[in-house]
């Protein structure tokens, strides 16, 4: 049987797996390593035997608590091999030169968790991990990528241009379609729209990116009366009309975008 | 704990609340954490155009079964090194993952003999092996199932010999030499080009070389 999570929420329960991971689990704890191997190794997910993420993560740590080495040694490639293939979705060599060597750092972090989880200070480090592997493990990937953005772009910052009001009627409209799209996850048949919107707004001037982000993905107010609410004006440190300007050239830029698709 | 310990656990807890962070979310996090605010607001704007797209790969996008890449060989070696640093505590692993103080050569325990039936058993030759010994090769470039099997041959963990590939190379303590001066340690090759350059016959080549394609 699974053994339980320990990690806690914000409110105090426990993590708890997800009833098929769960029932995963249990059957694969059964099998003997060759069996375990040959479930890990299957790529279609249809295949009634696939070896879920979270699942194969659980026998591996099981294996490091007990000492097991020739389990972890067998099955570890597999379990980085599967990571490596979701670091190739979002990592990809047309957007960074060095992408095989930024896969190659998230692996090695992850992998660093990994060899000190279940030592004593650390005993609960993935269970998240066992819950929703890809929501957890993403989180290693953008650090490692915000690093990178932050090494490579040298930002200077540009005077502030003095905009009409009118635009940001337009940015309103252009936006708020935005926000909605930007919420909902993907579909596979719609993720190229959404690879090159998303593109769009990573190529907007730094500013102007941080505050679509802020009012349109987050839900932060451009600005408030109340001084005590958080706004993407006092987070990016200006006034909400220069907020309002940045969001406005934002959208005619994604408006174009738009056209062009 | 550190600052960075901290901020890695902000991080983490910023990533596994929601696929796109709220406003509300960010700012709890923040008013547990307010040392890292920026570096928070900066995870959650990339967190939020992350999640614009499928985390999923396709299938075929997978590698074959049973192939293991630099990267992945890598971070396995990383793996190791940091288990054996743990597994004797007194062994302090630096920040690339790398033993810093000296430890235990297994191809120093050999006596002649088992030197030699090792170099057999393993279907290399000497000077191959001295190069193992020496830590000649980048330990990056070692793929983990050769790791596998010379550990085997050598009855010893694959933790303790990846540990004692990743040590800086040193000349063996044994070692004589003709020279008035000590030989200078060479600088280290990757596992390819040292099967290339140790004189080993072309099937022996073609044997070692397969490890890189497993």
């Amino acid at each position: 049987m699974a053994r339980a999570l320990t990690k806690r929420k914000k409110d105090g329960s426990l993590y708890k797996r997800p009833p098929e991971i769960e029932a995963a689990i249990d059957l694969a704890l059964k099998w003997k390593l060759e069996r375990q191997l040959i479930s890990a190794r299957i790529r279609s997910r249809d295949d009634q035997d696939f070896m879920t993420i979270e699942c194969l993560l659980h026998i591996i740590r099981e294996a490091q608590r007990n000492d097991d080495r020739r389990a972890v040694n067998t099955l570890l490639p597999e379990l980085l091999r599967r990571c490596e293939a979701l670091l190739f979705v979002k990592i990809q060599r047309s957007e960074f030169a060095n992408a095989d060597d930024l896969c190659g750092d998230v692996l090695q972090n992850f992998c660093e968790l990994l060899a000190k989880d279940g030592a004593e200070s650390d005993s609960d480090l993935l269970d998240f991990y066992e819950c929703r592997f890809n929501l957890a493990f993403r989180g290693i990937r953008v650090a490692r990528i915000r690093e990178e953005v932050a090494f490579t772009s040298e930002t200077v910052p540009m005077p502030e241009p003095v905009d009409d009001a009118e635009g940001s009627l337009s940015a309103d409209d252009v936006l708020a379609r935005l926000s909605e799209a930007a919420r909902v996850p993907a579909m596979q048949d719609e993720n190229l729209y959404m690879a090159d919107l998303r593109d769009a707004i990573y190529a907007l001037p730094e500013d102007e990116c941080k505050a679509v982000v802020l009012c349109r993905h987050l839900g932060y107010n451009i600005e408030s009366e109340n001084p005590d609410e958080q706004t993407a004006a006092t987070k990016c440190g200006v006034t909400g009309r220069t907020i309002q300007n940045r969001l406005a050239r934002a959208a005619k830029k994604l408006v174009r975008f738009k056209e062009d698709k | 704990m550190t600052k960075t310990d901290t901020l890695n656990t902000a991080l983490h807890a910023l990533a596994v609340a929601e696929r796109t962070p709220s406003a509300d979310c960010l700012e709890e996090l923040i008013s547990q954490y307010p040392e890292h605010a920026d570096a928070l607001t900066d995870m959650a704007i990339e967190l939020a155009l992350d999640a614009m797209t499928a985390d999923e790969p396709v299938e075929q996008d997978t590698p074959d079964a049973g192939e293991v890449s630099p990267a992945v060989s890598r971070a396995i070696s990383h793996y190791q090194n940091i288990r054996f640093g743990l597994e004797t505590k007194s062994l302090p692993v630096d920040g690339s993952g790398r033993v810093a103080a000296p430890i235990a050569n297994p191809f120093q325990e050999l006596e002649r003999s088992s030197f030699k039936e090792f170099t057999t058993n393993m279907d290399v030759n000497t000077t191959f092996v001295m190069r193992l010994r020496d830590r000649q090769i980048t330990p990056e470039s070692i793929p983990v199932r050769f790791t596998q099997d010379v550990a085997e041959h050598l009855n010893v963990s694959v933790e303790l010999l990846a540990a004692h590939f990743s040590a800086p190379a040193a000349i063996s303590a044994g070692q004589h030499f003709k020279s008035e001066s000590k030989p200078v340690i060479q600088r280290q090759q990757d596992f390819e080009q040292a099967v290339e350059n140790s004189g080993l016959t072309i099937e022996q080549q073609e044997m070692l070389l397969n490890y890189l394609g497993w």
